[in-house]
């Protein structure tokens, strides 16, 4: 099988960027316009907080919904320059170093390098553009109407345990090899997506992940910081 | 299926055609100069009609601005040391004063104009919102007038007026492109003329009011109180002179201002600037039927998409004064967030004169194009008022000059609130006052520590008063009104040259107000409004027109051109500190 059809998948939270989705939500929330709808927006936020804590390792497509259900009514502008700003200031710091050098190794093979996000595409444009071996991303969408977001997020939500049938069919759509594949996740939602490849990796992995993937005898790499 | 419309050469309709302008030393006016010289070198000559400045003859005030204002760059860069010839080759300046007959020109000159003239293109006007009525009434009604008489007695001059979609007063909803006679928004029975009338009586009563012998025995009584309250000497009668007349001016200007907005008000335009040029209009649909004549209303003109230079902007009555209070620590703004909010850049508008000087020039001309974005390409009060706030706060957190800007000011964030907002400036007017009064209440001793506090409380209710009085102008513009300005009149000759193009639907306003519009305010509009001299151009080969030929030239050659007054609203000078 020749190596120019296998792909990288890599999630970003966590073998990427040493910051979640919820870090972003925040920084949107924390920022909105005056200071009564920032507590309401941070409070609502707040109150997501359990159920990532019971669901984080498991499957985090209701969390995530909930938690962008806070940037509801906040303008497309405001969170355009508001993604511009967390990326410049927040997570451009957060790059893991390790992480991006598994994506350009990835790229010297010749594979194609799929980053998979729970976060915004606001986010995840920039960092992917600042990376520059990116050939492709999937991430969550905010629903806009006239110009505000909706707090809704456009299917495919990422964040549960689709990721692998999503791997599958892209692979598939692309003529990829999966057997030949390779992906490097960090959370328990992403086992499937791991199974799914060819050769997987954990990363950083949290406690289920870490469990399965010593179960699975799939190698383990740790350097989050 | 859609009719094909047919395309209007805009160089060759005015190849070879004899085109004149008034108001070229305004922000307009100076873009469609700077755009015509770039872009139509075979028209057969542009007369700049300009009046004598503090002893500046026209033509030397020309040539000043050719070589300092950033509008003429691009000419500048194009044709460098070839630019004086051609400007020389195709630009005539015209010395002369709207007000008066013929337009003050000599006979000759005048002869010559009625036989070449194709389009007369009148920019000139007074734009503040609350002007006094005199001067309103002589720069946007009677020399709008003047002119018109001047293009009638040509032989084949046609007129393009400009105007401002804003004439339309307080209405809700669609408003067409359409020149209607004695046209008033109340709706009542109307006549322009008398109304024209009425007001100039009312001036004059005014004025003769002002100067009788009671106004002056008041004025003399007030500067003494002053003088006394100050502790200054109540004997030097040269200085209280020149107080009480100056005292005198103010009241009459003042009264003046106040007539202007009543009077405007009452018949239901937002200002005295729309009601004095929705009557020149009213005035000018009486010759229609005479004359060719044009009229081209923009919206609310504000900083270059992408000519002379992305950003240029020298207006100070767009959104200039609006977006520079929004970044003070003033936040409660009254507006509907859903309401149209307007604004077209310069040279879209330029384009828009060009195309439709070129369809007098061509006899394909529409009674009234209107140039704005409400109907094409919409942003709305909320969107707009957000995205300046977001400027404001990639400034202070890119340019902070202190650490409170970079913290506190840059997440200070204005609001859309409504007109009763608890918050809202006239309370918290209220508040300082209450604050005031309870000082006075305090021991002498104690009232004397804190004198510069209460100082400051003065300087604030100064700042807040301004505050107040802007918003109260801009009201019907952001609260009380929802226009959408009909823009179809352009697209019925869409011009062949590219160049010409009148496209509001190419601007995406995320990166209009964030990257071009917002820091050209910074830039060119802030510093007018903070009484600093604008940056000028320095071009490399300064333009120089032939020796000076006229008595008034020859008088005064060599004379320092101070061409604008730099504090522009000075009573905004400070509050963003505020």
């Amino acid at each position: 099988m020749n190596q120019a059809s296998a792909v990288v998948f890599v999630r970003a939270e966590g073998v990427l960027i040493a910051r979640g989705a919820v870090s972003a939500a925040t920084y949107f929330a924390a920022n909105a316009a005056g200071f009564k709808e920032r507590a309401f927006r941070l409070g609502q936020l707040a109150l997501t907080a359990p159920v990532y804590s019971v669901l984080g390792q498991s499957d985090r497509v209701l969390a995530n919904r909930l938690a962008y259900m806070a940037l509801r009514n906040m303008s497309e502008d405001r969170l355009a320059e508001l993604a511009d700003e967390y990326f410049a200031n927040v997570l451009k710091e957060r790059v893991l170093e390790a992480g991006v050098e598994l994506l350009r190794r990835a790229r010297r093979e010749g594979k194609r390098v799929v980053v998979i996000a729970d976060s915004l595409a606001l986010v995840i444009e920039p960092l992917c553009a600042h990376l520059r071996c990116v050939d492709d991303y999937v991430c969550n969408r905010l629903e806009m109407r006239d110009g505000l977001a909706t707090g809704r997020l456009i299917e495919p939500v990422i964040g549960g345990h689709d990721t692998g049938r999503w791997a599958s069919d892209y692979a598939a759509e692309h003529a990829l090899d999966l057997a030949g594949s390779v992906a490097y996740a960090s959370h328990g939602p992403d086992l499937l997506l791991l199974a799914a490849v060819g050769s997987p990796c954990a990363v950083n992995p949290d406690y289920t992940l870490r469990r399965a993937a010593r179960d699975a005898r799939w190698p383990i790499v740790d350097y989050h910081v | 299926m859609s009719e094909r419309v047919p395309a209007l050469s805009v160089r060759d309709s005015l190849a070879g055609r004899h085109v004149l302008l008034t108001g070229g030393s305004g922000f307009l006016g100076k873009v469609w100069l700077s755009l015509m010289l770039a872009e139509v070198p075979d028209v057969a000559k542009i007369y700049v009609f300009l009046r004598p400045k503090a002893l500046v003859p026209a033509r030397q005030r020309f040539e000043k601005m050719l070589n300092t204002s950033p509008a003429f760059r691009p000419l500048h860069e194009r044709f460098g040391a070839r630019l004086s010839a051609h400007v020389a080759e195709r630009v005539e300046v015209l010395e002369g004063e709207l007000s008066l007959p013929d337009l003050g020109l000599p006979a000759d000159v005048v002869q010559r104009l009625r036989r070449d003239l194709h389009v007369f293109v009148h920019c000139a006007g007074l734009v503040d919102f609350n002007p006094d009525l005199r001067k309103a009434m002589d720069s946007n009604v009677s020399a709008t007038m003047r002119v018109a008489d001047f293009v009638e007695r040509c032989e084949h001059a046609s007129l393009l007026h400009i105007s401002t979609c804003y004439v339309a007063g307080s209405r809700y909803g669609e408003i067409p492109e359409t020149l209607v006679r004695d046209y008033v928004p109340s709706g009542e029975r109307f006549d322009a003329e008398a109304e024209v009338a009425e007001a100039h009586a009312d001036v004059q009563a005014l004025v003769h009011r002002h100067e009788a012998e009671d106004e002056r025995a008041r004025a003399r009584q007030d500067v003494l109180d002053e003088l006394r309250v100050h502790g200054r000497s109540e004997h030097n009668a040269k200085l209280i002179e020149t107080l009480v007349r100056k005292r005198r001016r103010e009241r009459l200007r003042e009264a003046l201002v106040d007539e202007g907005m009543v009077r405007a008000r009452r018949l239901g335009w937002p200002n005295t600037y729309t009601y004095t040029k929705s009557l020149a209009e009213s005035l000018l649909a009486k010759r229609a039927s005479r004359m060719r004549i044009s009229v081209l209303r923009p919206s609310i003109v504000e900083s270059a998409f992408d000519f002379p230079f992305p950003g240029w902007n020298e207006s100070f009555n767009g959104s200039a004064p609006l977006a520079y209070i929004m970044g003070s620590w003033f936040r409660n703004v009254p507006a509907k967030p859903d309401a149209p909010f307007d604004v077209i850049p310069v040279d879209m508008v330029c384009r828009a004169m060009v195309i439709a000087t070129a369809a007098l020039a061509a006899g394909r001309e529409r009674p009234v194009y209107h140039v704005g974005s409400s109907h094409r390409n919409r942003c709305s009060v909320g969107r707009a008022a957000e995205l300046i706030v977001l400027s404001h706060r990639r400034h202070f957190r890119e340019r902070h000059r202190t650490r409170a800007e970079q913290l506190i000011k840059s997440r200070w964030d204005a609001v859309l609130v409504e007109p009763d907002n608890l918050f809202r400036v006239q309370n918290s007017r209220a508040l300082l006052r209450r604050a005031q009064e309870a000082f006075e209440l305090l021991p002498d001793k104690l009232r004397a520590k804190l004198d510069g506090f209460i100082e400051r409380t003065n300087e604030i209710d100064d700042r807040m008063a301004q505050i107040q009085k802007l918003v109260e102008l801009y009201l019907p513009f952001m609260y009380e009104s929802y226009y959408v300005f009909e823009s179809r009149a352009l697209q019925t000759h869409p011009p062949l040259e590219p160049v010409f193009a009148f496209e509001p639907e190419r601007i995406d306003w995320r990166k209009y107000w964030l990257d071009v519009h917002m820091p050209g305010l910074r830039r060119w509009a802030f510093p007018l409004i903070d009484g600093k001299r604008p940056e000028r151009y320095r071009s490399e080969h300064p333009v120089r027109f032939a020796q000076p030929t006229t008595a008034s030239e020859r008088a005064s050659h060599g004379a320092q051109d101070d061409e604008r007054s730099v504090s522009v609203l000075p009573m905004l000078a400070s509050a963003s500190e505020g």
